[in-house]
Parts: C-alpha cells; structure tokens; sequence
C-alpha cells in the first residue's frame, strides 16, 4: 500500500470523528457560559505555570507552605491581609496566598493523574466485561454496580484510613500475576505458536527468579498519596460502564463481524477496531471530571484526612476554619473564603464547560 | 388483579435480586478490614470498653480467627455483623451500632427538611426550563444549578455561618443552644420519643424546644438543597425534554390537547421514570452531603461522628457508617424500584 | 362526488434552520382534497411527506419554520386560513375535523397510559357535551324507574357543567372522586364501541391494556380509533401501514377504506408504496424534494404520467417479464438543493431553461396538474 493511498484511507475514517469535533467547537462557540469555562481554566493553567514567578518558593519542595515562625510564636491567631501576605495569613502564621497560587498545581495534579488512572482502569474492566461477555461481564459490572452504589466520599474515607502508611508492593509476585494472565490469555485465544512458546519461556523464568530472589518496593506514603490513590479506586467505576456499553455497540456492528471474518483475533479487534471508535468521547468526558475530583479531594482534606497542614492545598487551609465554629468565624473570614473561592471557580469552570458538552458527549445520549 | 399481582412478584423479585447486591457490599467493607493488622480488625468484635485490653485483644485474635484465611474470617465477621455487632466505636465511647442509632434521628431531621425541597423545587425548575428551552428562564435555572453544583459544600457552609450566625446572629450551630440541650438530656419534662428534637417538642408540649431545634437545621439543609438539587434539575430537565420530543406529544398536540395539557399530563408523567432512578443516587449525596454540613456546623448527627472518627482513625466507627449508608442506599433503591413499577407499567413485564 | 374542496394547500415553504444550514423541507407545496375523497400523497423518503403533513395540523416540528403559503380548510362552510389561525381555534380542529395517524403506532401512542384513557381523551376533549348529556339522561331515568323524584349531586353537577363549561367552581367539584361516574362510564362505553368498530377482539379488554402489551397491528388499530373517535372531515394516514407484516397491512387498508366510507371523511393517505396509492386513492400528488409535482386522478396519472418523475417513479415498480429501470442519479440535499427545477439533473428530458427556471404547477388537463417545464408551464 503506498503512502498516499494510506493517507487518503486515514483520512476517510477520521471524516465523521473531525465532523464530531466540527460539532463540539460549534456548539462551545454558541455557548457563552463555556466559553467561560474555557477561560477560567486556561486561566488556571496559566496561574500555575507563573506560580514559581508569582510566589517563589522558599524551599526544596515548593508544596511547602513558608510559615513565619516567630511571629507564630507571639500569636497562633490568623492574621488578616497585609502586603506581605496579600491573602492574610491562617493560624499559625501559614502564608495563605502561597497556599492558594501552589494549590492550583496540587489540583491539577490530583484532578489529571485521577482521570488517568481511573479512565485506565476503567478502560481495562469495560473492555474486558464487553469483550469476553457472560460471566466474566456479569461479575465485573456487579462490582462496578457496588462501587458506584458506595456514596463515593464515605467510600474514600473509609479508604483513606485503611491505606497503610508504610506500603509493601511485592514485585516479584505482581509479575508472576501479570505474566501469568498474559500466558493464560494467550493460550485460550488463537495466539501464534511462537508467541506461546515465548510467553511460557519468560513466566518460567520470572516464576524461578522469584524463587531465587523475591523482590519487594517499600513505599510511605503520605496523606495526600492516600487520597491520591483512594480517588483513583472509587472514580473508575463510571468510565467501566460507559466504555462497556460502547465496546457492546461497537461488537455488533458490520465492520467488526467483517474484521473478525477476516480471521483478526479477539483483541487485535478490541485495539484496532473498537476501542478508537470509542474511546475519544470517554477521554473528554473523563477530563471534564476533573472539577469533581479536586472537590471530593478537597473535600477529604477538609474532614483532616487530605494534605498535611504544612503542605500548599485549597482544602486544607479551609479545613483549618473549622477551629472557629461560631461567632470568631467573622473575623478570620480569609482563611476559608479565599481558598473556597479558588476552589469554588476551579470547579465552576469545569462544569461551564462541561454542561455545554455533555450531551454532545455522552454516547448513551446522542444528539439529533 | 393481573396487575396487583404482577407488582407483587415483581417486589419479591426486587428483593431476592437484593441478596448479591448486600453480599457484595458486605464482601467491599470486608476487603477494606483486610487492610488493617489482626489488632486493629480485633475492636470490630468488641463490645465494650473494659476488652480493650491488650490480652483481651489477644483473646480476640483467636476467638474469631483474625490470623486464619480469610474466607473463614469473612465468615465470622459476616455472622458478627449479622447479629448487630458493629464492634466498639472509640469516638462515640459506646458500640458502634447503638451510636449509630442514637444519631441517626439528628442527621434524619436534617434530609427530612432538605429531601422534599430537593426533589418537588428540583422537579419543578427542571421541568420548567425544559418547556421554557432556551429563554431566560432555562438559562437562569441552568446557571444556578451548575453554581450550586459547583460550591464547595464546607465552605458554602462557612459563609452562611459567617453571615447568619457571626454577623447578623439569627441562626446558631449546632443542633441545639446549649441550655436547651441541658434541658432535653436532663429534664424531667421532657421524654425523647423519637430523637427529632423538633416532633419531640411538640409531642412534649416544649414548643421552645422545636423551635431552637428548628432553627439549627435551616443552615444545614439550605447548604445540601442547593447544592444537591441541581443533580434532580439536571435529570428532570434532560428526560423532560427527551419526552417532549417523542411521538407521543405530537400524537396529543394533534388531539387538540392544550399546552398545559400536553406538558402536565403526557410528558411530565413520562419525564418522571428517570427521575425516579437517579433519587437513588440522590440519597448516596444527601449521605455524603450530610457528612460535610453536620462537621461545618458542628451538628451532632452521624456525618459529624464519622468525620470525627475518620480523623481518629477509629477504624469501626467507619466501617460501620460506611455500611449503614451502603443500607440506606439500597433500601432507597428498592423503595425507588418498586415506585417505578408504578409509574412506568412497562416495567413489570422486563 | 362533490367538488368542494375541504383543503386546499397552495405554495407552502417551509424551511428548517439546522445547524447545519436552512433545510429547504417544503417548497411551494400545492395540492387540494375534496370532499370525501382519498388523495394519495406519493413520494422517496425524506421529500417533504410528512412534514405536509404536520403542517396541514398547523405543528411543525422545531427548528422548522412556515415562510409562506395557505392552508385553507372547510370550517362549518367557510373557508379559512389555518396558518392564521389562533391556537385557540386550531386546538378545536385538531383532533375533531382534522385528526392524523402515525407510522409507528407505538411510538406515537404515550406508554405510560392504557388504550382506553388515552382515546377517552379525545372524546372528553371535544365531545364532552354529548356525553354529559347523555349520562344526565341515563341518570334520569334510572331514578325514574326506581320512582324517585328530585336530583343527585352528580345530575346537578352534570347540570352545571351543560350550563356553564369553563365555570371554576365545576371544575373544582368535579375533582371530587366519584362525581362524574356515570360520565365517565359512558365515554368508556363509547371507548369500547370505538374499538369493536375497528375489529378489535375483545375490546374492553384491550381497552384496559397500555400500548407495549399491543402487536403492532393492533396498535394502529387503536391510533386510528383515536383518530376517528370525533369523525373527522379529514383523515391524514401518515404511513399507518409500513412497519406491519403484508396481512396486517392489507387489513389496516381495508379498514381505513370502510370506515371512510362509514364515517363520509376524506383522506390524505401519505405513502411511498405505489401499490398502495392504486389500492387505496381516489387522486394521487407525487412529490419530489419538497415540490408537488403531479396531481391527477389515480387512473389517468397511471395510465398518462406527464412529469418525468413519475414516469420513473412507475417504471421503477418491479413488474415481472419486464427490466426494472431505476430514475439515475440521487435525491438532492435539501440543504443545497439544485436550482430551477429540482429534478433537472436526473431528468433525461431536461432543458437549458429547467436549469434557471422553477416550473410553475399548472393545470394541462382537467384535474391533471403538473409542474414541469415541459408542458408551457414556465412563466
């Protein structure tokens, strides 16, 4: 096949997916409330990016909130805004305008890896619930169907807590899992001879090094890994569902039976086939999340189980308002009301964006 | 007749459909216990504080297998659960189930002053701005719904303290002024029939009781309702205009059936079935929407008492709440399953 | 046959705004229904049929829009515009004078109600007089029979309501559970006739079923039980008979064509099956891309076709011991549609001027319209 005509095949089967995202510009266009969406997270794109400009910072680790100890040794009291610290300071003299510039990073941070991870996770257990069907599907759809029943926050609280703070990731065992299950797979479905052998030849090889030398990873993890981590396991359950229910539309149509008449095998199709014709809306979807995952983990910091108190995020320096349950909370209104804000336009500005694109999203909900 | 009994089955069907859904989230809160060291796992099978020993634990550890495989000890956990025994709660100082029932009226008092607002207003205003597409009436209503999903629910909390407590001193926190709690916990008069403070005062003839009671639940479920009900507009609004534009409005308009009619009667009652299904994700909100309020106002119902616990990292407190919520959450959605049979009479032949 | 005409469609544009561009749907539609006539509405998907005929019932679906023409119809003598009607009045001709049948009984039929409320509807709707009065004098003389004198809550509310239709009062007390039994009772009576008048077995049983527990040819029994519930002058059949099995098709028009023979209503019968049409109309309008091109008598249009198209259209018609010909090319977009004459660039008969020129829909012969350049019609 030559280049050209290559290029010319590209670009027929890209033709509805360019018109689909024709449609999505359009209707972002014709919406002012997503336009602004569109501006205020660029917006914080760019705050994030000037944060070592706009607030340098004072240590190695720039999550670090500097903290003036000596004035906190006269008064633990908040201070209200002063030009030193535009943003007034909380309770023990922790610089809340440093924490406000920083804690954009922290919620990028925590909102992309989460849909990452999540949108993999999510990606492997739809796909293989459509895929191979019966029980296997029964069995992972009632987990998803668990999970999704768990109202997420008490879930991730409850997670959180039970995450171990020293963390034993046994390596060698995770592989003997992995290479395993590729071995298994591999000779339940029609792969080649020589890729069985080769397979069967390197899990023996793992499974005597195991023997011989077991090899573990220790890591501490700190709260916000916690969190991290507890996000990642309660948000894929969504994404399972809907790219299940994509892969089972996708299976029935024509050129899938056409690809597996011409003798592709069962996950050549899944790759090549079905998982781009479903995959793109997912993705967008997934990031739109974003705003919903900063504020459940802002959230978590706010009930004290998020960041440590010294380290630059929204929610914990909201968190720190809860000493004034009452009357004083008045007087040191900044400490909650200026990271509130950041967080409350970080959120906005996701879902502006997102309202508009949902239903052009959303696969189960297709447009006219 | 053919119908009654066709919702009968179909309830009892609901019901046995339940027993993997309750197994399965027993199996998730199980894994969770996994996480811990056997000494830790030991205070779920405690009862009272005087086993909270070292040796005691030790006795605990092999009374109910903590070192054994864990097939076997998901087996004695799940009998101990059974029988009501949640394990010890350090937070409440007190067995967890019987925290969780103590508390449980106060949290209640608060979904039940929010549930109905979120569900008759959100129902309104999503039905509405589906008629009213596009004008101003959609846009304002959709505006403030994407707001009120967007506000951090802590810190709204906050500001509506600042504002209706610290500066103009209307609406306190807590669930009760601190001589009226006195009152209520130690006074002669007054009998707890129910544990809501504000049906317990009028059955007590203590109005001043349900009125100070009354007043520290506005803040709490103002702060759920705007921000859970933008989830039921979202819904009403989407599947209401999903109704609108089926075969069946055309069908009415050509009758000769008025606007009002059309809308009212042929959409409104079809635009309803999804709604019915998400007012189960709505209870898993309020559930979690509770947790957050309850701790910004210091409201002692079950959400504060396991952020506190969370905290402490009092690990049945927890457990314990989680699965109460996963409980509630499944009752929910039996009762929403069995309200759909009624509204949707293609339901009960699936 | 008389030669009132009951509706008359002269010139109607209807544009649809897209996203996409304006959908040029309908582009000077004519055409025009005696009384007690079938006119059979003939055309390829997407030309425009339906959306006709939604127009003819004044509800066009968004984002379509009507930019000109007149619909007249025959209201009690007089002819009116129902473009310029009120909504008001509209509301009391759909339903009652006009009333239409859909291609998918299911989906047209609300899955939420039972057969019986959702045709009671109709009849509530617009013959609400005739049924109270009826169950006042079925209450009257069921307490003359028992000999008692003097009147029950529900005859004096009957009373009042005959009086006095939009009096709040009477609505508030009919609220009441139980104050209109014997209304209600008499327009499920008439629910139950209804039914049985269209062959369905078993009516006050199906009356009591909701439409998902219906086969499909049941279902458009129902439809076109509702339709026909008020007699209206006009039946418009929009497809009522694609999506069955052929026996059920067959029975579904030789009800139609009974009960417009019973009831003395014209129909507007919209396919794109030419059998159909020769089966079951008295005229034929063939449409092409949102024009009426033809419109003769159903004989004389299958015997002398004049416009190209439907001379294709009847050559298509797969015939045995015959070489099927298909008309070349493909049915324009409506969002660009050619210029002059639609059809030109498939026409094997087109001119130089067809490129430039809409043809105008002239009369060639009596009752033979066409819209073609061919016969002189260009102005």
């Amino acid at each position: 096949m030559t280049t050209s005509s290559r290029w010319e095949e590209f670009k027929a089967s890209m033709q509805p997916r360019i018109k689909e995202w024709k449609f999505m510009f359009k209707r972002v266009q014709e919406s002012p409330l997503s336009l602004v969406g569109i501006a205020i997270i660029l917006g914080f794109v760019i705050l994030s990016a000037l944060s070592p400009v706009l607030a340098p910072p004072p240590y190695a680790d720039p999550f670090i909130i500097p903290r003036d100890e000596e004035i906190a040794k006269l008064s633990p009291l908040p201070t209200p805004p002063t030009i030193e610290h535009p943003f007034g300071t909380t309770d023990q003299h922790y610089d809340i305008y440093y924490a406000c510039i920083w804690g954009t990073i922290t919620a990028f941070r925590i909102g992309i890896t989460t849909v990452m991870v999540a949108l993999m996770i999510g990606i492997i257990i739809g796909v293989a619930a459509a895929y191979y069907g019966g029980l296997a599907d029964e069995a992972l759809m009632r987990f998803t169907d668990i999970i999704i029943a768990f109202p997420g926050l008490i879930l991730a609280m409850a997670l959180v807590i039970a995450i171990p703070t020293v963390f034993t990731l046994n390596v060698s065992f995770i592989l003997v899992v992995i290479f395993g299950l590729t071995t298994f797979f591999a000779f339940i479905t029609r792969a080649r001879m020589k890729i069985k052998v080769i397979l069967l030849i390197i899990f023996i090889a793992v499974l005597a090094s195991v023997l011989l030398y077991p090899l573990n990873l220790r890591f501490s993890l700190n709260n916000l890994d916690k969190v991290l981590i507890t996000l990642w396991l309660i948000g894929w359950p969504s994404y399972a569902r809907v790219i299940r229910g994509e892969v089972l539309r996708v299976k029935n149509e024509d050129y899938i039976e056409a690809a597996k008449a011409a003798g592709t095998s069962d996950l050549g199709i899944v790759i090549k086939h079905i998982l781009p014709n479903a995959i793109y809306p997912i993705i967008i979807m997934a990031s739109l999340d974003i705003g919903s995952i900063v504020l459940t983990a802002a959230a978590l910091s706010f009930l004290g189980l998020g960041a440590p108190p010294n380290y630059a995020d929204w929610g914990q320096i909201i968190q720190r308002s809860r000493n004034w349950i009452g009357r004083e909370l008045i007087r040191y209104m900044h400490v909650f009301l200026i990271p509130g804000i950041f967080i409350f336009v970080f959120v906005l500005g996701w879902n502006l964006l997102g309202d508009a694109l949902r239903d052009v999203l959303d696969p189960t909900l297709r447009r006219r | 007749m053919v119908r009654k009994l066709g919702l009968l089955t179909y309830v009892a069907r609901r019901l046995i459909l339940l027993i993997p859904v309750v197994l399965g989230v027993s199996m998730l809160i199980f894994a969770i216990t996994m996480c811990f060291p056997p000494t830790i796992r030991a205070l779920l099978y405690i009862r009272n504080p005087q086993a909270l020993t070292p040796e005691n634990i030790e006795g605990v550890i092999k009374k109910y297998h903590l070192n054994d495989p864990f097939y076997i000890q998901y087996f004695t956990w799940l009998a101990q659960v059974l029988q009501g025994n949640l394990g010890w709660s350090q937070t409440a100082s007190a067995p967890v189930f019987s925290a969780i029932l103590v508390r449980f009226p106060a949290t209640f008092e608060i979904i039940v002053f929010a549930a109905p607002v979120i569900i008759i207003l959100g129902l309104y205003l999503g039905i509405q701005s589906a008629v009213y597409k596009d004008k101003i009436l959609d846009h304002i209503t959709r505006s403030a719904a994407i707001i009120g999903w967007s506000l951090p629910s802590f810190w709204f909390g906050f500001i509506l303290m600042a504002v209706f407590y610290g500066y103009l001193g209307w609406l306190p926190p807590g669930r009760l002024t601190r001589e009226v709690q006195h009152f209520v916990d130690s006074s002669q008069l007054f009998t707890k029939y129910t544990g809501l403070y504000i049906l317990d005062g009028i059955l007590n003839g203590q109005l001043a009781v349900s009125w100070d009671a009354f007043k520290h639940v506005i803040l709490p479920a103002t702060v759920i309702t705007v921000i859970d009900i933008a989830l039921i507009i979202r819904v009403a609004r989407s599947s209401m205009l999903e109704a609108l534009s089926k075969g069946y409005i055309i069908t009415a308009k050509a009758k000769g059936l008025t606007q009002k009619e059309v809308i009212n009667k042929h959409a409104r009652r079809n635009a309803l079935i999804p709604v019915t299904t998400i007012s189960g994700l709505l209870v898993a909100s309020l559930m979690t929407g509770v947790v957050i309020t309850e701790t910004v106002f210091g409201f002692g119902g079950l959400g504060s008492w396991a952020a506190q616990s969370a905290q402490q990292l009092d690990v049945p407190s927890v457990l314990g709440f989680a699965m109460f919520t996963a409980i509630v959450f499944v009752i929910a959605n039996l009762i929403v399953d069995v309200l759909y049979a009624f509204i949707d009479p293609r339901i009960r032949l699936a | 046959m008389t030669e009132e005409r009951l509706l008359e469609i002269n010139g109607l544009v209807l544009n649809f705004y897209t996203y996409e561009g304006i959908v040029q749907a309908l582009d000077g539609v004519n055409l025009y229904i005696r009384d007690g006539e079938t006119l059979g509405l003939v055309g390829e998907t997407g030309c425009g049929k339906s959306v006709t005929s939604l127009s003819t019932l004044v509800l066009i679906p968004s984002p379509g829009k009507i930019e000109g023409g007149r619909i007249l119809f025959n209201v009690q003598g007089k002819k009116v515009d129902l473009l310029k009607q009120s909504d008001e009045h509209l509301r009391t001709i759909r339903g009652k004078d006009i009333s239409m049948v859909f291609q998918e009984p299911r989906v047209y039929l609300n899955p939420v109600y039972t057969v019986s409320s959702q045709i009671s509807e109709v009849l509530v709707k617009h013959r609400k007089e005739e049924f109270l009065k009826k169950a006042l004098e079925s209450l009257k003389q069921e307490r003359r029979k028992k000999g008692l004198k003097g009147s029950t809550f529900e005859m004096n509310l009957y009373e009042r309501m005959l009086k006095n239709p939009n009096s709040l009062t009477n609505k508030i007390l009919s609220k009441i559970p139980g104050s209109q039994r014997r209304f209600k009772l008499e327009v499920q009576r008439e629910v139950v006739r209804i039914l049985r008048g269209m062959g369905i077995p078993d009516p006050e049983r199906v009356a009591k079923m909701y439409p998902h527990e219906l086969s499909g040819g049941m279902a458009q029994r129902v439809v076109i039980a509702m339709a026909l519930a008020c007699n209206p002058k006009l039946l418009i059949a929009d497809e009522p008979t694609t999506n069955l099995d052929v026996t059920v098709q067959a029975q579904i028009l030789s009800l139609i064509k009974r009960l417009k023979s019973m009831f003395k209503s014209s129909v507007l019968y919209i396919t794109h099956d030419l059998g159909v049409i020769s089966e079951i109309s008295d005229r034929v309008a063939v449409m092409y891309a949102g024009n009426v091109v033809e419109l003769a008598d159903v004989y004389e249009l299958f015997k002398k076709p004049l416009h190209p198209y439907t001379r294709g259209l009847l050559e298509s018609i797969p015939r045995p011991g015959k070489p099927l010909k298909s008309i070349p090319g493909t049915v324009p977009s409506l969002l660009n549609p050619p210029s002059g004459c639609r059809f030109h660039d498939r026409c094997s008969y087109a001119m130089e001027i067809c490129r430039k020129v809409k043809p105008a829909f002239t009369e060639v012969e009596k009752d033979h319209f066409v819209a073609c350049n061919l016969y002189g019609g260009s102005k």
